[in-house]
């Protein structure tokens, strides 16, 4: 029973959900908002946490939902491949992201959300989902995976391109920065072919929940 | 994109509003024993096209009454606005209006009423008001009025504004002493708007009737916008804006008007600069210098709320100080403040704490504001006022002479219409900051948004505009002194001969001396736009009426050469009225037609222009003046998850999803 029930703890996505709350938060409380926004002179001043925390604010409530809805999804699918690791992806891709923006983008000077990092689990799960489909030569993986990760980085050439988003309604005001989904996205392809992200299905939660190795170890085995 | 109406909001919204203010209406008598004069109708369609916005509007009076009536109709003057056109409406006839000089054509409209004869009157009330008198409005009839305006169309930050005045700022205390306003429209009430852009646009707003308006997207970068709404009151402005696509290119655009080879042109030059201006950083010092008078009455809530967004935006490093003035000056604060968060909480509740009165003693709060200087570090004075100045010193040069003495920029916020932009254009040019209207039916927030990013990017200082290869005279000035982010160049003038030119924009950026060129040409021959030679006259004669304000011109100078624009030109100012007579009786007193010829070849031009697509008048696609690109609205970044990247991100979730069950059941059957 208690075997089992840390098992589940196992599985649970907990990190992903630990990672998402905040940003709930943060947006029900404004004044965090502004504490912990990607500002540019408050950086220049040393206040430099705003570089990772930036990411956990967002502008509107439309901005939340889709940033945090598309962070939750990918979350969850990338912690069950290895959590250590998408742990990493998130910590990585939210400082390279701001790193960037601050650096190469400076018309911006308040930055917020979290879709340079949904990019980065975007590109690292997508990959990894290809890497594993070309494998096992899996036809329909590979079309539905290619397909997917062909139309992402169409729509990030065409932003990079255009140097705006290609379906947000802009009228909040906000400008798109394209840059911070490059980099995310690049950031999640390197780690996806150069690490072998949570090769599937090998991951942590699935070979501490069953008693065999997986159909990958076995294959290396 | 197309948003659907929903009148009962607009209803509500035009309803809160004429809780809150004075508007555009009827005037009648506090002394008249009748009944006002309604208006039945009020239908206004622009035009915004190739730099400039044409408005025509058409309205109905009706006289509910036993006898006949003069009707008057006042309404806040739009900023730039050149009165071009007037024609009422009798019966099957029309007759039209001729500018003269203000004293001649008021002396003709009285004889031609006293008369009982058809007459109309346009006429100037300074900075404040344009107001018509017709008459007679018949007993139990209607008699319905056209006139039409055009102005030039500012963008900044690649955001185009457009205001439609209607809410009356309450800054005419004798206006009000002697006439009650009806605002009311007992009839339909529309607005117009039609958008042909040269450049890509993002986005259209209408702020404070996002749900109302209709916005429709016609063709490529050519829009409609359209409001509607029965039995109104005109008391709340509208104001459109369209955002251009980011990355533009800096450049440098010219429309011109030169019928005839053998005589001069006229030309407005747009530049719209592409610099590397850099964000500030470090420390700088901000006086709020605020304007707490009875007239800021209604503008109060926008103006706490614009400083408190302002405030929230300082960093640690900055230091301000409030001073708010009324009949005195006083100060808030005690000297420099650093703008750390728990001084600008404290700072913030003070403000809320602000209530108006008393009248505008505008000199003893900026001579307030300037008291405390610190030479090693940049001090700005936000200003925010309606420039009414009724007490203390108020002549427009004595503010000249006390800026001149400082090494501090003045950015103003001018809340409300009929304000005093004249004397806000002299202290902020004197001071070489700049000023910004602010309507309460803007967004206000992004007005202050657009203004800050102007106060922290670095400048072009001592920007000069030369052309050279082609003659031209009558310019806007050549020396423009600073140049912010963002800002557009607009230059009318005059020009001999069309060829090549060169244009030279030279000036100094952080301590170097910057040059941009380009090479064009002037057209031989222009037809297109007449309107041109209204604009060009208008923005000469606010150019010499500035001069008279700051002291450089002699009044009665400044007043023989405006009336000779004026009538050259056929444009109502303070010197010059329209009248509106039949052509019987025009032709009775000897009058020329002169604004008769100039109408009908505007309206050909229009006719042309309407069946085209936009056009792009950019001249230095061959050789760029700018090698970057225009400043955007830059001040909030965002990556933004669209519904259509979320579905792919679904979609490789799902997949994610399918090939675990699918990997589980594998390891399940082995």
């Amino acid at each position: 029973m208690f075997g089992r029930t840390k098992a589940a703890a196992r599985h649970a996505p907990i990190a992903s959900l630990l990672f998402s709350v905040p940003a709930v938060v943060i947006y029900l409380v404004p004044s965090l908002g502004d504490f912990l926004q990607l500002e540019r002179a408050s950086v220049d001043a040393g206040e430099w946490w705003r570089l990772v925390t930036c990411h956990w604010t967002h502008w509107s409530l439309d901005h939340l939902l889709w940033d945090t809805l598309v962070f939750v999804i990918l979350g969850v699918a990338c912690e069950r491949a290895s959590r250590a690791r998408f742990v990493a992806c998130v910590a990585g891709s939210a400082l390279a992201c701001s790193l960037g923006v601050w650096l190469f983008v400076p018309q911006v000077e308040s930055y917020r959300g979290l879709s340079g990092v949904d990019s980065a689990l975007f590109a690292v799960l997508g990959l990894s989902l290809l890497r594993e489909a070309v494998s096992e030569r899996r036809a329909g993986s590979i079309a539905a995976a290619g397909s997917l990760l062909v139309a992402f980085v169409g729509k990030t050439v065409f932003e990079v391109v255009s140097g705006t988003t290609m379906f947000v309604d802009s009228s909040a005001g906000t400008v798109s920065v394209p840059l911070a989904h490059v980099i995310g996205a690049a950031l999640g392809g390197y780690l996806a072919t150069e690490h072998r992200f949570g090769r599937w299905p090998k991951d942590e939660s699935d070979t501490a929940s069953t008693s065999g190795p997986s159909k990958s170890c076995r294959r290396q085995s | 994109m197309r948003r659907m109406f929903s009148l009962s909001v607009l209803a509500l919204l035009f309803g809160l509003a004429s809780v809150t203010g004075e508007a555009a209406g009827t005037l009648t008598a506090r002394r008249s024993s009748h009944s006002p004069i309604q208006l039945r109708d009020h239908q206004v369609t622009v035009v915004l096209n190739n730099g400039f916005a044409r408005t025509e509007v058409v309205q109905t009076f009706h006289n509910p009454n036993d006898v006949d009536l003069e009707a008057v109709y006042s309404f806040p003057l739009p900023k730039s606005a050149s009165l071009s056109e007037l024609t009422i409406f009798v019966g099957e006839r029309e007759i039209h209006g001729e500018v003269l000089e203000k004293e001649r054509a008021t002396q003709i409209y009285e004889e031609e009423r006293d008369q009982g004869n058809d007459a109309g009157l346009a006429q100037q009330n300074g900075y404040q008001s344009f107001a018509f008198a017709v008459s007679p409005v018949r007993a139990q009839e209607e008699t319905r009025i056209r006139f039409i305006y055009y102005q030039p169309i500012e963008i900044d930050t690649a955001v185009g504004r457009y205001l439609y005045p209607l809410e009356d700022g309450g800054t005419d205390e004798v206006a009000a002493s002697f006439w009650v306003p009806n605002e009311r429209v007992h009839g339909s009430f529309s607005i117009d708007v039609e958008l042909k852009s040269a450049w890509p646009v993002a986005d259209v707003r209408v702020p404070d009737f996002e749900s109302d308006a209709q916005i429709e997207e016609l063709g490529e970068n050519h829009y409609r916008v359209k409001l509607e709404k029965q039995d109104v009151e005109l008391n709340r402005d509208v104001v459109v804006y369209y955002r251009l696509e980011e990355n533009l290119p800096g450049r440098v655009e010219l429309l011109a008007y030169r019928p005839d080879e053998n005589k001069p042109g006229t030309f407005m030059m747009v530049v719209t600069p592409g610099l590397d201006l850099k964000p500030i950083t470090g420390g700088a010092d901000y006086t709020f210098v605020l304007d707490l008078s009875g007239s800021m009455d209604g503008k109060l809530h926008a103006l706490i709320r614009g400083v408190t967004e302002t405030l929230q935006d300082m960093n640690p490093e900055d230091r301000f100080r409030v001073v708010t003035f009324s009949s005195h000056a006083k100060e808030l604060t005690n000297g420099w403040v650093p703008a750390t968060e728990p001084n600008v909480e404290r700072m913030i509740r003070q403000l809320e704490r602000l209530r108006s009165s008393g009248s505008t003693n505008l000199y003893d709060g900026l001579s307030l504001g300037l008291k405390v200087v610190d030479d090693d570090r940049a001090t700005s004075i936000l200003l925010v006022t309606d420039a009414v100045t009724n007490t203390g010193i108020v002549d427009p040069k004595e503010f000249h002479q006390l800026m001149s003495q400082y090494d501090v920029r003045v950015f103003a916020f001018l809340m409300g219409n009929n304000a005093n932009w004249p004397l806000m254009r002299t202290i902020s040019e004197s001071s070489g900051g700049f000023w910004a209207p602010v309507s309460n039916a803007d967004d206000v927030v992004g007005q202050i948004m657009l203004a800050k990013g102007k106060v922290r990017h670095e400048s072009l200082h001592d920007a000069q505009l030369k052309i050279r290869g082609v003659k031209v005279f009558d310019t806007t000035d050549e020396v423009i002194g600073k140049v912010y982010s963002g800002q557009q160049l607009t230059v009318f003038g005059r020009y001999k001969d069309g060829g090549s030119a060169s244009v030279e924009l030279a000036a100094r950026l952080t301590g170097e001396d910057k040059t941009y060129t380009t090479t064009f040409e002037f057209p031989v021959i222009a037809s297109d736009h007449p309107e041109l030679e209204r604009l060009w006259a208008l923005d000469r004669i606010e150019t010499i009426n500035a001069k008279r304000d700051a002291g450089f011109t002699p009044a009665e100078e400044a007043r023989s050469a405006v009336l000779d624009l004026a009538l050259d030109h056929q444009l109502v100012t303070d010197y010059t009225s329209m009248v509106a007579l039949s052509d019987e009786s025009f032709a009775g007193r000897g009058i020329e037609r002169r604004n008769q010829e100039r109408v009908e070849r505007e309206r050909q031009a229009q006719i042309v222009r309407a069946g085209r697509p936009p056009q792009n008048t950019r001249v230095d696609q061959s050789r760029p003046m700018f090698q970057h690109p225009a400043p955007s609205v830059g001040g909030q970044g965002s990556g933004a998850i669209d519904p259509v990247s979320g579905a792919i991100a679904i979609g490789i979730g799902l997949l994610a999803a399918a090939t675990r069950r699918r990997a589980r059941k594998d390891t399940q059957r082995s």
